[in-house]
């Protein structure tokens, strides 16, 4: 019997001994040393056409009970693809795709009652009052959840009592947040969920996901913004043109995080090597390259030059991409 | 249960606008009845209009001299009206929260589709049914306050009924249409386009001396005037528009299962 889920049979599958990274959440460490090792979520070669549309193809993932995975990748990639076909909103064209080892087309209801998802962008019935929204939201669920509306709304401090369409985007969201976590769910899929909200309510976010994470839940976080899911994942998959490309621990990408980095030498350079560059663009005395390596090594070979300006900063998703496929291509 | 109560609320305000609307056409229709019932030669002067006219107007056959020939085309357009609405009813359903963005919210909780569905479409049948209950009582009350002649002979309850059976197959033709589409806007505008063909279909088969067959087509048609005015409706027609409702529902709820759900254009 599937732990929280009463009336479901059948065992959950595992994916081996799984050893997470510790995880940064807000500038803490979090006790996330080793998460559980059964699998929450497996899709297999999922794929989905819309007509002669390029979806998702051949979509192979794997999240375990209590692992943050991040699902990364430029508009259209095909993450709300991917997500949307997993809750069951659109049909799938081939492949397997199971939460708890079940369905997720035949057995969807009762996945879906253990299911919190926030999509991207949130839209609510006309003249609701965000407590009318979530009492309605609950009561799909099988069990109370006024205390908890009551604690999410404290934690993200929204007016309950305010109606939905004369709140900001923000203030919206934090209403999806709550929908979505009001009912304890053991999977929460996350698609694009910070836009809209502050940095300091961004913070709130993530500190409220790492205490669901903490308490049991399995999350999919879909982000565009790499640094969002370098702060919190303990695994990120990079999908691409509708497959994903790469699946990588975050102590893995952090050890090999990209750079973009920018300078300005005293003198023209006729040409500049360093292991780990790439995308490499020399103009007389302006040079900019990606970087992938060790950041003391990078600090070290610029240390050898006479610099009149450097800017070091995150690269775009698009330019890391970049930089992967000029890598895979010069391995080739 | 909570879907529903949801849906009810939601088309409240609808309901009451379509009514107040109904309200007003029949009264102010009943009103002119005043004048028409009392022997003044108007069916002699919509018997010189061409036929194509009558026809287009819905007076083919209708003695308006009389309150129950009068009342029989009035009841033409209130049917009409209720097919409208009933098309908006049952189109919405199927298609509301994919117009209103909110489909991802409904339809990933831990309802079964079909389940979500049959709530919906009670909830717009609910509204369906009291606005043909309404269109009969309204009929009723506005020739009893009117004091019309030959009001109280009017078999009220078989214009209502017969505005009923035409609205469901309407309803059930909306759903089936928003379903099978894969746009719901474009499904809506083809039930839209149903009602406005079965009409044309109707004038076409007033204008033709022998109609035959053109009358199983004519969803208008199904429920003739002069029958109704006797207080009958018509079996066959009344069992064939319940057949077209219930495959057009089953087909709607099939292809509901099927699509894949997103937000209109």
């Amino acid at each position: 019997m599937l732990r929280g889920m009463p009336g479901l049979k059948g065992s959950i599958p595992t994916i081996g001994a799984v050893r997470g990274p510790p995880f940064i959440l807000c500038g803490a460490i979090a006790n996330a040393e080793e998460y559980s090792v059964k699998t929450v979520l497996e899709t297999k070669k999922l794929t989905k056409f819309y007509g002669k549309s390029r979806g998702i193809i051949d979509v192979d993932m794997e999240i375990g009970e209590g692992e943050i995975f991040g699902f990364i990748g430029p508009n259209g990639a095909g993450k709300s693809t991917t997500i949307r076909t997993l809750l069951g909103l659109i049909r799938k064209t081939g492949g397997e795709a199971r939460i708890f080892g079940l369905d997720c087309e035949k057995d969807k209801v009762r996945i879906l009652a253990e299911v919190g998802y926030l999509p991207s962008e949130v839209f609510y019935y006309e003249g609701m009052r965000a407590i009318d929204l979530l009492r309605y939201s609950a009561s799909f669920y099988r069990k109370d959840c006024s205390a908890r509306i009551r604690e999410l709304a404290g934690i993200l401090e929204l007016d309950l009592n305010k109606k939905i369409e004369d709140m900001s985007l923000g203030n919206k969201k934090k209403v999806g947040i709550i929908q979505g976590l009001l009912h304890s769910p053991r999977l929460i899929i996350l698609d694009e969920p910070t836009s809209g909200l502050d940095p300091l309510m961004q913070r709130t976010f993530f500190e409220l996901i790492g205490r669901e994470n903490e308490r049991g839940a399995s999350v999919l976080f879909s982000s565009h913004i790499l640094s969002e899911v370098q702060r919190i994942c303990h695994r990120v998959a990079i999908i691409k043109d509708g497959r994903i490309i790469s699946v990588q621990k975050m102590a893995e990408l952090r050890q090999t995080s990209y750079k973009k980095v920018g300078f300005t030498a005293r003198k023209p350079l006729e040409r500049f090597e360093l292991e780990g560059a790439s995308d490499i663009k020399t103009d007389g005395p302006h040079v900019s390259f990606i970087y992938r390596g060790d950041i003391n090594a990078l600090i070290a070979r610029l240390a050898g030059l006479s610099l009149e300006n450097l800017d070091i900063s995150e690269p775009e998703l698009e330019e890391i991409f970049m930089s992967f496929y000029s890598g895979v291509e010069a391995a080739q | 249960m909570n879907i529903l109560m949801r849906e009810l609320k939601a088309g409240l305000k609808p309901f009451l606008f379509w009514s107040l609307g109904l309200l007003f056409f029949i009264f102010m229709g009943m009103t002119k009845a005043t004048g028409l019932s009392g022997g003044g030669g108007f069916s002699e002067l919509a018997a010189a209009f061409p036929k194509i006219v009558t026809a287009m107007l819905l007076m083919s056959n209708a003695d308006i001299d009389t309150f129950g020939g009068f009342y029989s085309v009035l009841a033409q357009y209130a049917a009409l009206l209720s097919a409208v609405y009933a098309v908006w009813l049952g189109g919405g359903a199927v298609a509301r929260e994919s117009i209103d963005k909110t489909y991802e919210f409904l339809f990933t909780k831990p309802r079964s589709r079909s389940g979500i569905l049959s709530l919906k479409l009670l909830a717009a049948l609910i509204y369906l049914t009291a606005y043909a209950v309404l269109n009969g009582l309204l009929s009723a009350a506005s020739a009893a306050a009117l004091r019309l002649e030959g009001g109280a002979g009017v078999p009220f309850w078989a214009f209502s009924a017969s505005a009923w059976l035409t609205g469901l197959a309407f309803f059930s033709l909306a759903a089936f249409f928003a379903a099978f589409r894969s746009s719901a806007e474009r499904g809506l505008k083809l039930a839209n386009a149903a009602v406005l063909v079965s009409y044309a279909l109707g004038v076409l088969y007033d204008m033709l001396e022998k109609g035959g067959a053109l009358r199983f087509f004519a969803l208008f048609k199904y429920f003739l005037p002069t029958e109704l005015l006797e207080g009958r409706l018509e079996p066959l027609f009344a069992a064939l528009s319940l057949c077209v409702s219930a495959a057009a529902l089953a087909g709607a709820f099939l292809s509901f299962e099927r699509r894949d759900l997103k937000a209109a254009q």
